[in-house]
């Protein structure tokens, strides 16, 4: 008999190290540069010098999402008080997710920031909609609606607008954030994502689980892939592409073409270590 | 069974030892032919043997002396656990089989049920008990050739629970003891913990996606006392699996020509209801009346069917399976449910109006195209209806030829127009009971004099060719190009990544940021709009209104209209809000007579909210920064452009009766998502 003990503190430790070296290693680099030809500039997301111009423009409201993922990702515990005010402030409930997702990710222990985040995710968890989209006999996507998910909206008497967008888009990025939040709490949430009739939904499910480096539902991912369509459990697939196990490189290898699975591999030899990092 | 030295952890005095027993009758009145196979364990892989085969004769017994054979299979001094398989030929229930392991001096006897093995989605155990010296060993077999990843789950007082993960090999065995995972005090994967002081329960095997999954494996148990010598099977095995199913409309009609998708439902015993419509077998009692897949429900002809759809499903067994006459989960038993229904005549539909341009004090002979008008003569209504009148030409099920009247006087204007079927073959139209109506949705025709004026239409258009945007698109990074490019699904998950999410995945460098906006223009854009566009057309739009019927539903009015899904996921027009919306100008009707007595439009766009979000993300902006994008058109008395203010976003073609006649460019890509605030004008502002 064996039981696997998970510690999720060692995930912690080891994303706070990645952090510090990938810091290090974008100095380096700019330096190294300075004697050459112009360095490429980089985005602002991914350019680790705006992390104090990122505080100021959260504590002056002035600020979307991209300034909270950049402070987050640099574990910059210092905007805490600042997000918990924007968190109060801030209307559009997808910026307001990634502040509760933030604060959850960044160490905040009131559950009400996490509470949000579930509240928001479990009317998609919970959605028995049909898969939104077609898809032939070799697994080929192909643009929907499906049938079914007509059926599903005339039996349900739903209104049409922002059908389409709400399944493919939004319910997703709401599964999301519970996976970026980086917090073991979402593991069963994310698990039943991969239950979901919606393929986006799983696809979400998969990278979340993979961004928490979640080892032990390496075989929920892959019977995700197994039951999906063929682009489909490509796309579940690219999660399993972070785990540094063998059987889950095995079903990269079975389920992603060649050369796409290289080019992810390479990114993750260059520092993308889950599926939401900017490297 | 056991064979050979008993295993340490279950307790017994040393020197206890286990011999495998299997005694066999016939209790038919043929013979019967028994191929008996052993399987066992060395190391984690599973080996087989097959063992001499016999012929019981009516009303036999045989003590197969199983010790010998096992030992013929060089499997002498073998420790451990095996499994037989009886492959047998002669009737149902033919064969009686009691067998079990028994110590050298008889004084622990455990007997075996022999079970034949069927699917489930899980197996549950009533029972089991670790008090005063009591334990309960688990044997788990796997028959099947490949892996199977499996989840015990023990339930104890107090709602607790504690899941442990099991994987068996192909034909592999494994055996535990409930003590000895109490005793462990190892967190399970949701971090439980069973009290030590937990004594008895209850447990369930099912695979790791619960009901979801289907396994087929053994589970035999036994709950003994080594102290004691007792041995007892006080517990009960139940298959888990469906208990109930039906179609869902019940009963259910579906129109001549139309198609209802059905729905076949099975509710297993726990209460969960599954949608099993994809994966049943579905069948239609007559197929000159409706045709069936997938539950899809397409009716061919005027009747009656019954509908039936079925699956082959892993059933509930109610009571113990030991219990079982044929001692084996009920499975492999299809699962039926049906529907009456019937199929009833359609809805009139018009697909199609020629010539749809009717001109005042004229009569126009036109061709209405579509189905379901009848063969009795068919009625035509129009909207308003006091100046037109109609004779009816020819007609039958799919074509109507009419002369149309229109009074003299009648002012410019939209008419809806729709058909009454009136019945097929002097029989009157019978839509049943699912709400099919003798008359068909309007379809609009225009009325109007001879054009005169100037009548200016504006179309607004998201151009994937901007000035900045080179085709091919310069390569990015390749995660970023492959995430994009590579299948639908992938590019969606790029795309609720930056947009919902609000991560700004797998943007690195500024070229990776000009890449990812590029790309949202080019596969976000619309067709061009043709050289000329149908008088009626412009009428819909009205004078100089911005118009566009590209990637919308039609219309006209002042919509800049939908952009396609840049991933492909979805239709063109059910993405309404990913890159361009139209917003009714807030100077109402966006057409008006400036100051200077000119006639001018405003035209108004903006991204949508997905492509807001996803923009900030991108380009590393605060939200609300994305701008309102206003532009003025001018127009002479002639209806000609004269003046423009801005053309920032999108494209503006401007048509004079029908003819294009200027088109205003958008902005650049880079220009446009520059733009941090919104530029408009006011109505005085116009020159």
């Amino acid at each position: 008999m064996s039981i696997t003990i998970k510690s999720y503190s060692f995930h912690a430790i080891g994303y706070v190290l990645h952090i510090l070296v990938c810091s290090a290693l974008l100095g380096g680099t700019a330096c190294g540069q300075a004697q050459q030809s112009p360095p490429e500039k980089l985005a602002y997301g991914a350019d680790m010098a705006n992390v104090p111009d990122a505080i100021a423009k959260i504590k002056s409201g002035e600020f979307g999402g991209v300034h909270v993922d950049l402070v987050t990702r640099a574990g910059a515990v210092e905007a805490i008080p600042a997000l918990q005010e924007q968190f109060r402030h801030v209307g559009d409930p997808l910026l307001k997710a990634k502040i509760a997702a933030a604060l959850v990710r960044l160490g905040d222990k009131d559950d009400s920031y996490w509470n949000y985040l579930v509240k928001l995710a479990t009317p998609a968890l919970e959605s028995d909609a049909p898969d939104f989209t077609n898809h032939d006999e070799r697994g080929k996507t192909l643009p929907g609606p499906s049938p079914q998910f007509e059926a599903w909206v005339k039996n349900h008497n739903l209104p049409t607008d922002g059908l389409a967008e709400n399944t493919l888009y939004v319910f997703p990025g709401e599964v999301a954030f519970l996976g970026w939040s980086r917090d073991p709490r979402a593991v069963p949430f994310l698990r039943q994502a991969l239950l979901s009739p919606n393929y986006q939904i799983e696809i979400a499910g998969a990278l979340g689980l993979a961004e928490i480096g979640q080892k032990d539902s390496i075989p929920f991912i892959i019977n995700a892939c197994k039951k999906a369509p063929a682009e489909v459990a490509a796309t579940i697939a690219e999660s399993l592409v972070y785990f540094d196990d063998p059987e889950a490189q095995s079903a990269v290898d079975q389920y992603i073409p060649k050369d796409t699975a290289k080019i992810y591999r390479d990114a993750k030899s260059r520092g993308k270590k889950t599926p939401w990092t900017i490297y | 069974m056991m064979t050979g030295a008993a295993d340490p952890m279950m307790r017994f005095p040393t020197g206890t030892r286990f011999t495998p027993y299997s005694v066999l009758r016939n209790v038919s009145d043929t013979t019967v032919s028994i191929q008996p196979k052993l399987y066992w364990m060395e190391g984690a892989v599973s080996h087989s043997a097959l063992l001499p085969g016999l012929a019981l004769l009516p009303y036999h017994s045989v003590n197969m002396n199983l010790a010998s054979l096992v030992a013929s299979a060089g499997l002498g001094n073998f420790n451990g656990e095996v499994n037989v398989i009886f492959d047998y030929q002669g009737k149902l229930r033919a064969l009686l089989i009691d067998t079990g392991s028994v110590d050298q001096k008889n004084t622990y006897v455990f007997e075996t049920h022999t079970t034949a093995i069927l699917e489930s989605v899980a197996k549950t155990m009533s029972y089991w008990d670790t008090a005063d010296g009591d334990d309960t060993m688990i044997t788990l077999w796997n028959p099947a050739d490949e892996p199977q990843s499996l989840v015990f789950t023990l339930f104890y007082a107090g709602g607790g629970h504690y899941s442990f993960p099991v994987t068996l090999g192909p034909k592999a065995t494994q055996m535990f003891n409930i003590s000895e995972i109490v005793q462990s005090q190892v967190p399970d994967n949701d971090g439980n913990i069973i009290p030590a002081t937990t004594q008895e329960g209850s447990a369930e095997l099912t695979g790791p996606l619960g009901e979801a999954q289907h396994i087929l494996v053994s589970i035999d148990a036994g709950i003994y006392n080594a102290q004691k010598a007792l041995c007892s099977t006080g517990y009960c095995i139940t298959c888990q699996g469906a208990e109930d199913e039906w179609v869902d409309a019940n009963p259910f009609a579906v129109a001549l020509g139309l198609a209802t998708q059905q729905t076949f439902t099975v509710q297993y015993h726990s209460g969960t209801e599954y949608n099993l419509t994809s994966t049943a077998t579905w069948s239609s009692s007559s197929s000159g009346v409706a045709t069936v897949s997938a539950g899809m429900v397409t009716g061919v002809g005027i009747g009656s069917l019954t509908l039936q759809a079925s699956s082959d499903e892993p059933q509930y067994s109610y009571t113990c399976y030991q219990a079982n006459p044929d001692s084996h989960c009920p499975g492999g038993v299809i699962v039926t449910g049906s529907s009456p229904g019937s199929v009833v005549d359609s809805t009139p539909i018009i697909t199609g109006i020629a010539p749809s341009d009717w001109i005042a004090a004229a009569t126009t002979q036109v061709t209405f195209s579509g189905q379901y008008f009848g063969t009795n003569a068919p009625t035509i209504s129009f909207s308003p209806s006091s100046s037109i009148s109609y004779t009816l030409s020819t007609y039958n099920d799919t074509q109507i030829v009419a002369s149309i009247t229109v009074a003299p006087g009648t002012p410019n204007e939209e008419v809806s127009v729709s058909v009454t079927n009136n019945g097929y073959a002097g029989s009157a139209f019978n839509g049943g009971s699912v709400g099919e109506s003798p008359t068909s949705a309007p379809i609009y025709a225009s009325v109007h004099a001879p054009i005169g004026a100037p009548e200016v239409t504006v179309i607004a258009w998201v151009n994937g060719n901007a000035t900045d945007l080179m085709p091919p698109l310069p390569a990015g990074n390749q995660t970023l190009v492959t995430q994009l490019n590579s299948t639908p699904s992938t590019c969606g998950a790029e795309l609720f990544a930056w947009s919902v999410l609000l991560s700004p995945v797998n943007i690195v460098t500024s070229t990776d940021q000009a890449y990812a906006n590029d790309w949202l223009i080019k596969y976000s854009a619309n067709t061009a709009p043709p050289p000329t566009i149908t008088p009626s057309a412009q009428l819909a739009a009205g004078n100089f209104r911005l118009y566009n019927d590209f990637g919308g539903t039609g219309g006209g009015g002042v919509k800049v209209g939908s952009t396609p899904d840049p991933c492909g996921l979805s239709v063109p027009t059910t993405i309404l809000n990913w890159l361009a919306t139209g917003q009714p100008s807030q100077y109402n009707g966006a057409s008006a007579t400036s100051p200077s007595g000119k006639i001018y439009q405003l035209a108004e766009g903006r991204a949508g909210t997905m492509a807001q979000n996803g923009f900030y993300t991108i380009n590393g902006r605060a939200a609300g920064s994305m701008p309102w994008i206003w532009s003025t058109i001018e127009f002479d008395s002639l209806g000609n452009p004269t003046y423009s203010d801005v053309g920032m976003f999108p494209t503006y073609s401007v048509y004079v009766n029908g003819t294009l006649v200027y088109t205003y460019g958008q902005t650049t890509v880079a220009n446009f998502f520059s733009q941090n605030q919104t530029y408009q004008r006011t109505p005085s502002q116009i020159p």
